[in-house]
């Protein structure tokens, strides 16, 4: 649930990497947190077990000044991909705004990725949520693996929904397509906040 | 729940006000208003060295976490949590079903103190964040327009 506060003339959005284990949704936001300056960011914090697995979440957060008048704050957060963890993966859906689905590339986690993707639709739907109403966009990940899955193929199994939505190549430790797809999402997010303004409006 | 918040001036004002007071009275050192998603909605009192926004998001996780817990054993949820440290201390509780007020203070003043003052702040918050909760996704001010 984005929050608009006209006193400080603010708005907060709450951005979520979702996807199996080990896809890359921390590697998303560890990239973002090195390239972007520190006065637009605050420091990054990560819950995370001695192995480097996420164990809560990961939260950064953006200040950027997309919208005229005020100060936009994104806050990312990734969720722990291990089916696990679904307990502490859906307190962080609480109030998402907009979603990035991290997707594993290589042909053996096909199965993973789409259960993980099913598992959102699960997750959201426990919070009155469908992906009709969150903006989400999709991220194939690790396109540098030799084994990787070719991009059609991927897609037709993630994108089934009735809307379809952009995806995007990434290989995300390396940076690549990290920012068009944080930039899509951000886009989306605000698209939608104002597209439910203006319809609210006209009523 | 709503789609989208908006606060008011007004309502800010509101709030900020009962904050301040529930600092002047129980003589603790920072509140903070968030609900239970990690969203801040005020901060009171000394910030210097610290984020609220951080703050909020770990005092929502952390408060998730333990009503997960409270559900294994049976109960709905725990109202309250409280962190003791060696200088500074965190008492962090539930405001209705959606709202957290977390309070830092220093020994310098007393759990049951915060307690008593975060009860009554409580209280008289409950009402106004009802009202900005209820409020459909519609802007106040006007429209929003996007930065060119």
């Amino acid at each position: 649930m984005s929050t608009i506060n006209f006193a400080s003339r603010e708005i907060t959005c709450k951005i979520v990497y979702y996807g199996p284990g080990l896809s890359g949704k921390t590697t998303n936001l560890l990239f973002i947190h090195k390239k972007i300056p520190a006065k637009y960011r605050s420091d990054m914090v990560s819950l995370a077990t001695d192995g480097d697995r996420t164990l809560f979440f990961d939260f950064l957060p953006l200040v950027t000044h997309a919208v005229k008048g005020f100060t936009t704050r994104f806050q990312l957060y990734t969720v722990p991909g291990q089916v696990f963890y679904n307990a502490t993966r859906k307190l962080v859906l609480r109030g998402v705004d907009g979603i990035v689905f991290v997707a594993d590339s290589a042909w053996n986690r096909m199965n993973d990725n789409h259960e993980s993707f099913i598992n959102m639709k699960e997750n959201l739907a426990d919070y009155g949520l469908t992906l009709e109403d969150v903006p989400y966009v999709l991220q194939f990940n690790k396109r540098d693996l030799p084994n990787a899955a070719p991009v059609e193929y991927m897609n037709n199994l993630l994108n089934r929904e009735k809307r379809k939505v952009p995806y995007f190549e990434a290989i995300a430790i390396r940076g690549i397509g990290v920012f068009e797809t944080l930039n899509a999402i951000s886009k989306m997010v605000l698209i939608k906040l104002i597209t439910d303004l203006s319809a609210k409006k006209e009523t | 729940m709503p789609r989208h918040r908006f606060i008011t001036p007004e309502e800010q004002k509101q709030i900020d006000a009962l904050l301040r007071e529930l600092l002047k009275n129980s003589d603790a050192k920072t509140a903070i208003l968030l609900d239970q998603g990690g969203f801040l909605m005020s901060v009171q009192g000394f910030t210097e060295h610290i984020d609220p926004n951080t703050i909020a998001v770990l005092a929502a996780g952390s408060f998730a976490t333990t009503r997960e817990l409270a559900k294994l054993i049976g109960e709905e949820e725990f109202t309250v949590m409280f962190h003791q440290g060696r200088r500074d201390n965190i008492h962090i509780s539930a405001i209705g079903k959606d709202a957290l007020l977390v309070v830092i203070f220093e020994n310098t003043t007393t759990i049951g103190m915060v307690r008593l003052f975060a009860r009554e702040t409580a209280k008289k918050l409950a009402p106004l964040l009802d009202t900005i909760n209820k409020r459909k996704s519609k802007a106040p001010m006007g429209n929003i327009p996007l930065q060119e």
